[in-house]
């Protein structure tokens, strides 16, 4: 089972990066936005922008190795590595908690004193593509004495 | 490959991201306080902890890295790969001089020490959507 410490920061957040490698060992991400998971698979789906996504899921059909560092404006932060299982469509439930999480997100990033325009520009295009990997290990993030540590996970 | 469009995303006013691999093929995605610029073809990390990034790069030098306009909030991937490191020098004093001063504001003088200046040749350099 995902430890239940990370699902806040996964389901009302999860905005982050989804890191791979090629078989020659050259890296790539691509920004997430927002994610959700299955509990009972133990699998975590990104919400992405395809056209951004190439080089990522490239990677991925070549290695399946997949690296994922999400958190919340506070800072709580986790990077959860798997490995890929497959792409899909965003599902209706999906695409709404992403438009939630983004709202919420610009409204940080505009409360910081950025402009509408920028945060909009970062932010404003929603997800059209889900990517999903098995979850088999746990990293915290968070700034702090236990940052690095591996969550105990299953 | 360096411009003046991309000198705001390097003054560490907004996170950047880095992703690197082990040897073994295993990708670690990370957060960043700051990527240093250091000529217009070379940045720098700091380095103040052994940890998972800095192993990785040990074992395989290329990093993708995203620096981010904290105006105008543009994204910038970067293909990096390590180049060598240095723990004297103007950069050096430069890098250790601010992260002392940040530091001392939130407390932790003399805990977050500089061991060294990493510094990356940039591969390449493209903005988001572009």
């Amino acid at each position: 089972m995902i430890p239940e410490r990370t699902i806040e920061a996964l389901t009302n957040g999860g905005i982050g990066h989804l890191g791979s490698a090629s078989a020659d060992l050259k890296t790539a991400h691509t920004e997430t936005m927002s994610a959700s998971m299955n509990q009972a698979k133990d699998t975590v789906t990104c919400f992405v922008l395809s056209f951004l996504a190439g080089p990522v899921l490239e990677n991925l059909k070549a290695t399946s190795r997949v690296s994922f560092f999400f958190g919340l404006p506070s800072h709580e932060a986790y990077q959860f590595k798997g490995q890929f299982v497959g792409t899909r469509e965003l599902t209706a439930d999906e695409l709404a908690n992403s438009e939630r999480v983004l709202n919420l997100t610009k409204e940080f990033l505009t409360s910081m004193g950025i402009s509408a325009e920028a945060a909009e520009q970062m932010l404003g295009t929603p997800p059209d593509l889900g990517i999903t990997f098995k979850v088999e290990k746990i990293f915290i993030q968070t700034p702090g004495p236990e940052a690095g540590q591996e969550l105990p996970f299953n | 490959m360096i411009t003046d469009e991309h000198q705001p995303c390097l003054q560490g006013m907004f996170p950047s991201w880095i992703t690197t691999c082990s040897a073994d093929g295993e990708p670690n995605t990370t957060v960043i306080s700051q990527i240093w610029y250091v000529d217009d073809e070379h940045v720098a990390l700091s380095h103040q902890f052994f940890n998972k990034t800095k192993k990785n790069i040990s074992e395989n030098p290329r990093a993708f890295a995203t620096i981010v306009n904290p105006g105008t909030l543009q994204m910038y991937n970067l293909e990096l790969e390590f180049d060598h490191s240095e723990s004297e020098g103007d950069l050096f004093d430069e890098m250790d001089m601010k992260l002392e001063a940040i530091a001392s504001m939130t407390g932790m003088s003399g805990i977050f020490k500089l061991l060294g200046a990493d510094l990356y040749k940039v591969k390449s350099l493209k903005a988001l959507g572009a």
